[in-house]
């Protein structure tokens, strides 16, 4: 099955290769991962924990160079460069010192927008973040959920071709998760940006992707694409659409698979680590 | 509050009385304990004395005690002592923190200089640096000089530890972050290591008060023209127990008032923790 079509992607990674030295024993984390990802569009990755996910994701963004292969952003090879990226990830990383105004533009004021402007800019956005009435209350004050979309506001307002996020909904409940899937849907659709994002949720990444990319256990690459063909705009809905039930179907025997083999290579680990 | 529920109603003399008790603030009833626990021990260390079971003159009279307190604070140089004693113990815990803090932050931005350093600061800060007394008063002479740097020594090694270890937990995903944000080194120490590392150090200046107030009484203690340290060994060697307990106290009000004020500080500084 061909991974990469033929085209122009606004994303391409190629043959991307990662290994670490580590207590003498070298680990391989990435093994040729190959994926593109089209403009505008939303592309989920998926698979087992320790697959080298967020390694990939470092990568794509320019954060950490990888062992070999190479990362092209509309066709042109990027080295080491990283403004063409907004990340989030799991955790909110809000600056609990700093009130939500002023953690939101953290990304604009690096950038160097003068405070002033950087706050008018996303004072804008509060009520479409359903934050409206909270740019002065500190990160501790908020719920799970608010935070989130905080953080996710923050990384959306520096304006970057391509976003990554990493598990942005991890560590938030089944109920708020789902509401922030549709909320972040209909962000994503009046934005039009490109995004990657990462998931160990495969309804998850049905109900938000155009694209699925399924990761195999360690060294991690990619063991399969699917692509969602279920209509826009999606709601809550959608997850009893026969097309999602028969992709759900698919997808969890292909991760079950790769999590049975990481499951196997941890092996004692397992238990020894617990 | 206004809701119907109420606590169990207490019944008779007992309720009563502790009605009346429980309409006094709360915090004047805890100083009105406050204020009995010490006329309960004055009384009876004064009772003691006149009793003869303790001597007035090894141990010391409470009535003498506030005589003599009085008399120097009015004629003799208590407050001279106080003040020397008070602008010693600021110089070194200003300066302590300042250079300590600079110190241990520089180590953070300069990784291959906290491996070298590393295994003479642990030794540093298991010795304790009143040992270091006797060079000082001789290099610095008896002044305040001496006082101050012994004060210095006590709260550098402090706040350098304080800030080098703070500087070790910031979190690495934050970090990541401002990577990805393309943050220069500059950027992510005054946005992401200098606001964690401060609360940090700032909640060990109760702790580092401490420290460079025994840097100058025990400064003042070994060789001294003024002080508070000073006044409590001169009356003791003359074995004028009352000076020395007069000097004592002084002591005490002033470490505890420099404690409410670094405390409000403290206070003042980390607002944003509390909601």
């Amino acid at each position: 099955m061909p991974i990469v079509e033929n085209h122009r992607a606004k994303l391409r990674l190629e043959r991307i290769g990662m290994e670490f030295e580590g207590a003498g024993a070298r680990v391989v984390a990435l093994a040729d991962v190959t994926m593109e990802v089209r403009e505008n569009s939303f592309v989920s990755i998926v698979g087992p924990s320790g697959c080298g996910k967020s390694t990939l994701f470092s990568i794509a963004a320019g954060i950490i160079e990888p062992s070999y292969g190479e990362v092209y952003l509309d066709g042109k090879r990027v080295e080491r460069r990283t403004e063409y990226v907004s990340y989030m990830l799991q955790k909110d990383l809000l600056l609990p010192w700093r009130m939500i105004l002023d953690n939101v533009i953290l990304g604009l004021e690096i950038g160097g927008v003068p405070k002033r402007e950087a706050r008018e800019r996303a004072r804008a956005l509060f009520g479409r973040y359903g934050l409206q009435g909270f740019e002065n209350h500190y990160p501790h004050q908020l719920s799970g959920g608010m935070r989130q979309r905080a953080a996710l506001m923050r990384t959306l307002l520096l304006d970057r071709p391509l976003v990554l996020l990493d598990e942005p909904f991890g560590a938030l409940d089944a109920l708020t998760r789902s509401l922030m899937q549709e909320w972040l849907l209909q962000i994503w659709e009046g934005s039009q940006r490109t995004v990657v994002f990462i998931t160990h949720d495969i309804e998850e990444a049905i109900f938000l992707s155009d694209q699925i990319y399924v990761m195999s256990a360690r060294p991690g690459h990619m063991k399969a694409r699917v692509d969602v063909n279920l209509p826009r705009p999606r709601s809550i809905a959608s997850h009893t659409d026969a097309r999602f039930v028969a992709l759900k179907d698919h997808l969890l025997h292909l991760v079950r698979e790769e999590s049975l083999r990481a499951f196997e290579q941890q092996g004692s680990g397992v238990f020894a680590g617990a | 509050m206004a809701t119907g529920l109420r606590p169990l109603e207490v019944t008779g003399k007992r309720a009563a009385r502790s009605r009346s008790w429980t309409r006094v603030p709360a915090t004047l009833r805890v100083n009105a304990w406050r204020v009995l626990l010490l006329a309960v021990i004055f009384s009876a260390w004064e009772a003691a004395v006149n009793q003869g079971s303790i001597s007035a003159q090894f141990v010391g009279k409470p009535s003498i005690i506030a005589r003599q307190w009085v008399d120097v604070a009015l004629h003799g140089t208590l407050f001279y002592d106080t003040w020397v004693t008070l602008t010693e113990t600021f110089a070194g815990f200003g300066s302590g923190i300042l250079i300590g803090a600079a110190c241990g932050f520089l180590m953070w931005w300069w990784p291959g200089l906290a491996r070298v350093l590393d295994p003479f600061l642990v030794m540093l800060n298991s010795t304790p640096r009143i040992a270091l007394a006797p060079v000082i008063i001789i290099v610095l002479g008896i002044g305040f000089n001496s006082k101050w740097a012994l004060s210095f020594a006590n709260v550098v090694i402090v706040a350098w530890l304080t800030v080098y270890e703070g500087t070790k937990v910031v979190d690495r995903d934050l970090v990541t972050l401002m990577r990805a944000l393309n943050a220069s080194r500059w950027q992510i120490f005054t946005k992401i290591v200098y606001p964690t590392v401060l609360p940090t150090l700032i909640s060990t200046f109760k702790i580092c008060i401490g420290f460079a107030l025994i840097g100058a009484v025990v400064g003042e203690f070994i060789s001294a023209k003024a002080g508070l340290g000073h006044f409590i060994w001169k009356s003791g060697s003359i074995y004028e127990l009352n000076l020395v307990w007069a000097g004592i106290f002084t002591l005490m009000i002033v470490s505890f008032l420099v404690y409410l004020v670094i405390d409000r500080f403290e206070r003042a500084l980390l607002s944003w923790r509390r909601s």
